[in-house]
């Protein structure tokens, strides 16, 4: 059974009791906004990531379809080439190392100057002359 | 006795102005979030039909000793050696492989890239086909168009498949 007392004293919200509620609901906001941007952020570098790899793939396609001779020339102009799109900022360097008769290629791209580190991407691929790989 | 009655004028009209910019800002942000996860679905099947796409140009070039590029029909024929061709028809904003089975059955597969306004395809390299995607300047459910470019090696898996 309700009181005369208690009726009387919940006439309305005090001043505090609504300054709390927008609080919390500021705050909700906040969050929000805070998961909207990362959300942002992930898509862009899950886009750059799937560009990437299909931007290594690419260049170890081209590296490692040319002749033994020339596989370590084409490697070393990949720290030269200017990447555009998604790839902006991000560099590409390569390795060779003599295997078994042939060649193995490693091709990375990192992003050096990204504000947030993202993984680099590497790839692997082997060069054999025709003979060999018979 | 009390000698509070109710709110002041002033503090109900800094209360109001507080409840309107937090309520304005709250339903910008929903409808924001509203938008973002569509194009997040969108980007994400963009993406996802992309990454599907140069899967299967690669390996179907690496299977293909020779890639014949019609521009007019927007038709790349893959010859895969003692196997029936593969078809891959460019049509924005949808690009359909055909492979035919042998047995009179063909294996269809169609993927849809809606930012993707026409594609240029390279053959003219010896051993080698690009296959790059013009971007749409419409806009587009996702949240940018889709970059798509692969480079890939003819006859990759005939060449003995040696690590």
């Amino acid at each position: 059974m309700m009181t005369k007392r208690s009726t009387s004293r919940r006439a309305a919200l005090t001043t505090i009791e609504t300054v709390v509620a927008l609080g919390v609901l500021a705050t909700a906001t906040t969050g929000v906004a805070t998961l909207l941007v990362k959300h942002f952020q992930l898509t862009a570098d899950a886009r750059a990531v799937r560009v990437a790899v299909e931007e290594v793939s690419n260049r170890l396609a081209v590296v490692t379809a040319k002749p033994r001779a020339a596989v370590r020339e084409a490697v070393q102009a990949l720290a030269g080439v200017r990447l555009e799109g998604p790839l902006v900022g991000a560099s590409l360097r390569g390795a060779v190392a003599p295997v078994d008769g042939g060649l193995r290629v490693t091709v990375t791209l990192d992003w050096p100057d990204e504000p947030r580190r993202r993984p680099p991407v590497a790839l692997v691929g082997w060069s054999f002359s025709a003979e060999e790989s018979r | 006795m009390k000698r509070r009655r109710g709110t002041s004028l002033i503090e109900l009209l800094a209360l109001m102005s507080a409840a309107s910019a937090v309520l304005t800002l709250g339903a910008a942000l929903v409808h924001r979030t509203m938008t973002a996860a569509s194009q997040g679905r969108a980007t994400r099947a963009e993406e996802t039909a992309a990454w599907r796409l140069a899967e299967a140009l690669r390996r179907d070039a690496a299977g293909a000793t020779a890639a014949e590029w019609s521009a007019d029909e927007g038709l790349l024929v893959l010859t895969v050696p003692e196997r029936d061709s593969v078809e891959y028809r460019f049509a924005p904003p949808e690009v359909e492989r055909r492979h035919p089975q042998g047995n009179g059955n063909v294996a269809l597969e169609a993927w849809t890239l809606e930012s993707v306004a026409g594609w240029t395809v390279d053959t003219a390299s010896p051993g080698v086909i690009a296959v790059e995607a013009e971007p749409s300047s419409r806009p587009t459910p996702a949240a940018a168009p889709v970059a798509l470019r692969v480079v890939a090696r003819l006859g990759l898996s005939s060449q003995g498949g040696r690590p």
